[in-house]
């Protein structure tokens, strides 16, 4: 064969590749909405003031404290939140080869609300007469540690059933866990303290301003390395969008891979759920609109796009929420229904895998 | 490059009777073999055998120096690719992410391929010409299309052993041709052994170089094609009352009925086909003409034929096959 006139095998990369671009636009986009985050309220700080704040020109002014105290933990929350939850439903649509799964669907966040339920009224019962002690029970890490174990119970369940279901039958034994925690927690609150259940009456809705500053940690934690463990697991899980037979053919190991999958969805699921409540349709249409974003279902190229994606999506629904509004009606997760539901419909209703699927 | 040997090997599920049992084969690269039998006597068992994927009963597979059941599933994902027949929706994939998938064994952690790796996959898809379906979604592709982006994704795999499980099933039978063909021209250029199970008795007879035949009772046979049919192992594996192997042709014919005899005369193709025709009416085509009473004698007539049946006394002349059928059910 004569080299030279062979025609070139793979056409020349464009300087600026699409994953680049739609990386740098969202993180541009987030970069933006970060600010205008932490400047709009109740009260306006200007952004100037803003990057004064945050670049500790400007301690112990009155917008240091709603900045440092009030908003930023929130934002990060939500940023945070927000890329670990929509990461959990990238993970769990691979892992279960169900493009409907994600944390919520699945009852994962059921579990973990239940759990975290279990955990307050059992402080609330253990210290009944002691505020102090009952308060740093309903905080921090006790709260993840029940999140977890509800999450645990669901995914370990969960995982036994996809082996006898089909889909969709699985994806509604996930929405009835829900309700079903739901009503749990109702009779649970009912027979303990009824000033404290109502904290927790607010669970029905996510919100991710109720982490505080020192919450940060036993957050931060988890979610980070369900981030990290996640990266780990991009290739073998890419194999598994081919089925399980062809995975093992390309070397996985489909048991490691599922229980290693499955530990990373609960360190991204479990904090979120304890901190903020459960966040609704959000793992869901994420990875979908980063697979429309990123033209590919490969999992390692849409890694980045899920992560910012969600990120980006959980702050939108945040600002949206916090702006300064007349009354204070609007929630985050009627926010996040409005934007969920139609592309889950959509999804049902044209996509032809989700059709193989059932 | 390695050939995979295998000795006294058994194969099947634990508690239950082996499939295949203490069988020795040898296979060498640049091979298209064939694996034959009815369903369920063990011909995809021996396939996920010989691909490492489930564990033998007894005995053991190599390829080349290295025993396969205790290569890692890496080392093992770098020599041997299998395509399957299941059709497993793989939502969202792209042909050309499915053929990219075939390198991973190949790639660093992260699964990120190289310039090399992604002409490797534009090779694999030019090979079995599916460049032109590399963008399009492989959920929305037809079954034909989809099993060769799956052989590409095989091939990206560069295996010295690939096995296919029924892959034709689904296809039509010029779809089946080219596949086979293609199969083999692959063992040929790439000199990598190539086993594809399949139904396809007749094409594997024409374009197989060995046939693996699981006859059943725990058996193979293991043969140029030829000697398996002349030694009526085909015969003996698959003849039904009603079907059989007609050795001199190499085809499967259904077993006629013993009708009146009737001689066939004329020029060929047309007196193959009549005979045919009157075969399936149930007639019984004899060439002696001492022993039949009636005779048809096909012969050209302008465009078309024309047939005369004659029984000793009266002489009749039909246009078409379909009146010659009706004129000698009346008679």
């Amino acid at each position: 064969m004569t080299a030279p006139s062979l025609p070139l095998l793979v056409e020349p990369r464009p300087l600026l590749s699409r994953g680049v671009v739609v990386v740098a636009l969202l993180g541009a986009l987030l970069l933006l909405l970060l600010l205008a985050s932490l400047s709009y309220g109740q009260v306006l700080v200007p952004v100037a003031k803003v990057v004064d704040v945050l670049l500790g020109r400007a301690p112990d002014s009155p917008a240091a404290r709603i900045l440092l105290e009030l908003r930023l933990p929130r934002v990060a929350a939500a940023i945070l939140g927000g890329a670990g939850v929509a990461t959990a439903g990238l993970l769990l649509q691979a892992l279960f080869r169900n493009p409907l799964a994600d944390g919520w669907s699945l009852g994962l966040t059921a579990g973990g609300q239940f759990g975290a339920a279990l955990v307050v009224a059992g402080g609330g019962i253990a210290f009944a007469s002691d505020e102090v002690a009952w308060l740093r029970v309903f905080g921090g890490l006790s709260l993840v540690a029940g999140a977890a174990l509800g999450t645990i119970a669901v995914v370990i369940g969960m995982a036994a059933m996809a082996r006898r279901v089909g889909g969709i039958t699985l994806l509604v034994l996930g929405l009835m866990l829900g309700f079903l925690s739901q009503g749990l927690m109702s009779v649970v609150l009912h027979f303990t303290n009824q000033g404290r259940a109502r904290i927790f009456a607010s669970w029905n809705d996510a919100t991710f301003a109720g982490v505080q500053r020192g919450d940060l940690v036993p957050f931060l934690l988890p979610v980070l390395s369900g981030l990290v463990l996640t990266v780990v697991l991009l290739k073998p899980l890419s194999a598994l969008l081919l089925g399980e037979a062809y995975a093992r053919s390309l070397g996985v190991d489909i048991v490691r891979l599922r229980r290693w999958a499955l530990g990373a969805a609960i360190l991204l699921v479990a904090p979120v759920t304890a901190f903020c409540g459960p966040l609704i349709f959000l793992g869901l249409i994420v990875p979908h609109l980063a697979r429309g974003l990123r033209g590919t279902a490969q999992l390692t190229p849409l890694f980045p796009v899920v992560v910012l994606g969600g990120a980006l999506v959980a702050l939108a629904g945040d600002f949206v929420v916090h702006l300064p509004w007349e009354q204070h009606f609007l929630h985050l997760n009627a926010i996040l229904a409005v934007i969920g539901a139609p592309v889950v419909i959509l999804l049902l209703v044209f996509s032809r895998s989700m059709r193989l699927a059932s | 490059m390695s050939a995979l040997v295998a000795t006294e090997l058994s194969i099947g599920y634990s508690g239950h009777r082996p499939l295949i049992e203490q069988v020795s084969l040898e296979a060498h690269p640049g091979e298209f073999i064939c694996v034959l039998g009815r369903n369920g006597i063990g011909k995809s068992t021996l396939l996920r055998t010989l691909a490492g994927l489930h564990a033998p009963l007894a005995g053991e597979v190599r390829l080349g120096e290295q025993v396969v059941a205790s290569m890692s599933p890496e080392q093992r994902a770098q020599q041997v690719a299998v395509v399957l027949t299941d059709r497993i929706p793989m939502p969202g994939l792209t042909a050309r992410d499915v053929v990219e998938l075939g390198r991973l064994p190949f790639t660093s952690w992260l699964g990120v391929l190289s310039t090399a790796d992604h002409q490797m996959v534009e090779e694999s898809l030019r090979v079995v010409q599916a460049t032109a379906l590399a963008a399009r979604t492989v959920d929305d592709l037809s079954d034909g299309e989809r099993q060769r982006v799956m052989i590409a994704r095989a091939l990206a795999q560069r295996p010295t052993m690939l096995l296919l499980d029924e892959i034709t099933a689904f296809l039509d039978l010029p779809s089946r041709v080219a596949m086979m063909t293609l199969l083999r021209g692959l063992a040929r250029s790439r000199g990598c052994l190539v086993i594809l199970s399949t139904h396809d008795l007749e094409l594997s007879l024409q374009l197989a170089d060995r046939l693996w035949l699981l006859p059943g009772d725990g058996l193979l046979i293991d043969n140029v094609p030829e000697a398996i049919a002349l030694d009526g192992h085909v015969s003996r594996a698959f003849d039904q009352q009603h079907v059989h192997f007609a050795m001199e042709r190499g085809t499967f014919t259904l077993t006629p009925a013993e009708g009146p005899p009737v001689q066939v005369a004329g020029e060929q193709p047309a007196r193959f086909w009549t005979a045919q025709a009157l075969k399936r009416s149930g007639w019984t085509v004899d060439e002696a003409s001492d022993r039949v009473s009636v005779v048809v004698d096909v012969g050209r007539d302008g465009d078309g034929y024309r047939w005369v049946t004659s029984n000793g006394e009266e002489h009749q002349t039909c246009r078409s096959l379909a009146e010659l059928l009706s004129v000698l059910r009346r008679t």
